[in-house]
């Protein structure tokens, strides 16, 4: 029996697929139509992401729209890792009390970058206590303004301070490259999982993470690279 | 040198104490921060600007040569409410933050919640920073004229020092603010409010051209190029 258009964008190879992203409605500019557009456009879709990004002020809103198809994320300190530790955590606290259950940790960078690995664990290890694992947090090291060493000492500080999630950008200006995830995959194995994310807008890029393995990817264009992972499998069911 | 080029204000003095020198980069480094105060006391540059995490550190470096340290807090896109930046604003004058520099939830503005965030956190900025010089940052560019004046008169009636125009924050999304639309909120601000420039400026005579628009401040880590800009300014001032 031949499958429909429709049967293929609903499969659960196709939903499987758009289910790995987070969609990100971020920014100084982005306003509440802008947020209930971005909603939409997920439920329309009638795919279930990962989760749904958005700025702190726009999560109860989301929370009640979304109506738990996705998880709903706000990042901490975003973009830049600049706030003060004490503002992270109760930025933290208050997302555990309204229902943010997904969050991007941006580290203080000054330290990662003056080799600091002492307050990056500590850092790490204040968020998790606060935690208790109420919030899936990524932690997000700006890995483009790294070197190896660098990118390797920082994972280990989110590790030894309890963590196991590191996102690799901020996805604002610089994106991940899968040398990036090569690297972290090689010396941590499967301990860490990698969210790439920034500029990650087409499958061939895509193709490229997931043979590292990952599960988890953040992208703005998540509806139009499920549409060329659609006509791939289009294409690849027409010739079989 | 051409009318428009021709240094203003007239002296680099003059222009150094306008100059708020800002270091707001994600990857500033403990050797930045340190640079950045003795850079300012050397070209006589009152304050300096740095995120939130850093106006401790800057703090040590900047107060033995009596440099004033200016926290950005909310820094850059400032959409949080405004109990919590006003926490922010709390823990950066324990810090040692002489002048408080504050995003406003821009896109809370744009979607009309202005008695519910807009107004609570430009009143209440004033408030905390006790006395302290305040500076609300926006992005005039995505505002249009209307929206412009009401923001100016909001920032009056709450007591605040300076409008700035933008966060100079590069995310390639946002288009840089107009000639138009600084013109607009120097005509709105009057004498009442001041207006500030923040971000990259290069070339530096373009520092020159938003002064004599009517830009009284500039927060910008191009300190070094702009005063280099003047004919009679010594590196070794």
């Amino acid at each position: 029996m031949m499958m429909t258009d429709n049967d293929l964008r609903y499969s659960s190879e196709v939903m499987a697929f758009a289910g790995m992203f987070h969609y990100g409605i971020l920014g100084i500019e982005k306003t509440e139509a802008d947020v209930r557009s971005g909603i939409q456009r997920v439920l329309d879709s009638g795919y279930r992401l990962t989760a749904v990004d958005v700025e702190l002020i726009y999560v109860p809103m989301t929370i009640d729209m979304i109506g738990g198809r996705a998880t709903v994320h706000s990042p901490i300190s975003y973009p830049l890792g600049n706030l003060t530790l004490k503002k992270k955590l109760r930025d933290l606290e208050d997302m555990m009390r309204i229902g943010v259950r997904d969050s991007a940790y941006c580290l203080n960078y000054r330290y990662i970058l003056d080799h600091r690995w002492d307050l990056v664990e500590q850092e790490v290890r204040a968020a998790v206590e606060v935690n208790q694992g109420v919030i899936a947090i990524e932690y997000n090291i700006q890995a483009t303004l790294l070197n190896d060493y660098e990118i390797i000492q920082a994972c280990q500080a989110i590790e030894n301070g309890g963590a196991n999630t590191v996102k690799l950008n901020t996805g604002y200006g610089w994106g991940t490259g899968p040398e990036e995830v090569a690297l972290v995959r090689r010396v941590f194995g499967q301990r860490l999982d990698i969210h790439p994310s920034g500029n990650i807008r087409t499958l061939a890029q895509v193709d490229e993470f997931l043979k590292y393995n990952v599960r988890i990817i953040h992208s703005m264009a998540v509806f139009e690279i499920t549409e060329e992972y659609i006509a791939r499998l289009q294409q690849q069911r027409s010739q079989s | 040198m051409s009318a428009n080029i021709d240094p203003y204000p007239a002296t680099w003095h003059e222009m150094a104490s306008r100059i708020e020198y800002a270091d707001l980069r994600i990857d500033t480094q403990e050797r930045d921060l340190r640079l950045l105060c003795l850079e300012a006391e050397k070209y006589r540059i009152p304050v300096v600007v740095v995120n939130p995490v850093n106006v401790g550190l800057a703090y040590q470096f900047a107060q033995p040569c009596g440099i004033k340290v200016a926290a950005a807090v909310s820094y850059p896109v400032g959409a949080y409410i405004p109990q919590s930046k006003m926490v922010e604003v709390e823990d950066a004058i324990i810090d040692g933050a002489e002048i408080i520099y504050m995003v406003m939830a821009v896109g809370a503005y744009l979607s009309g919640w202005i008695d519910l965030f807009t107004r609570p956190e430009i009143t209440s900025l004033v408030q905390v920073a006790g006395g302290r010089p305040t500076r609300l940052i926006t992005e005039a560019s995505v505002l249009n004229k209307d929206q412009q004046r009401e923001l100016c008169r909001i920032a009056i009636e709450a007591g605040v020092d300076d409008l700035v125009l933008c966060t100079g924050f590069i995310s390639g999304k946002l288009p840089p603010v107009s000639d138009e639309q600084i013109a607009n909120i120097v005509e709105a601000a009057g004498n009442k409010i001041g207006v500030a420039y923040m971000g990259e400026i290069d070339p530096p005579e373009r520092s020159f051209a938003l002064m004599r628009m009517g830009v009284t401040r500039l927060c910008t880590p191009s300190a070094r190029n702009i005063l280099a800009a003047y004919p009679d300014f010594s590196w070794a001032a």
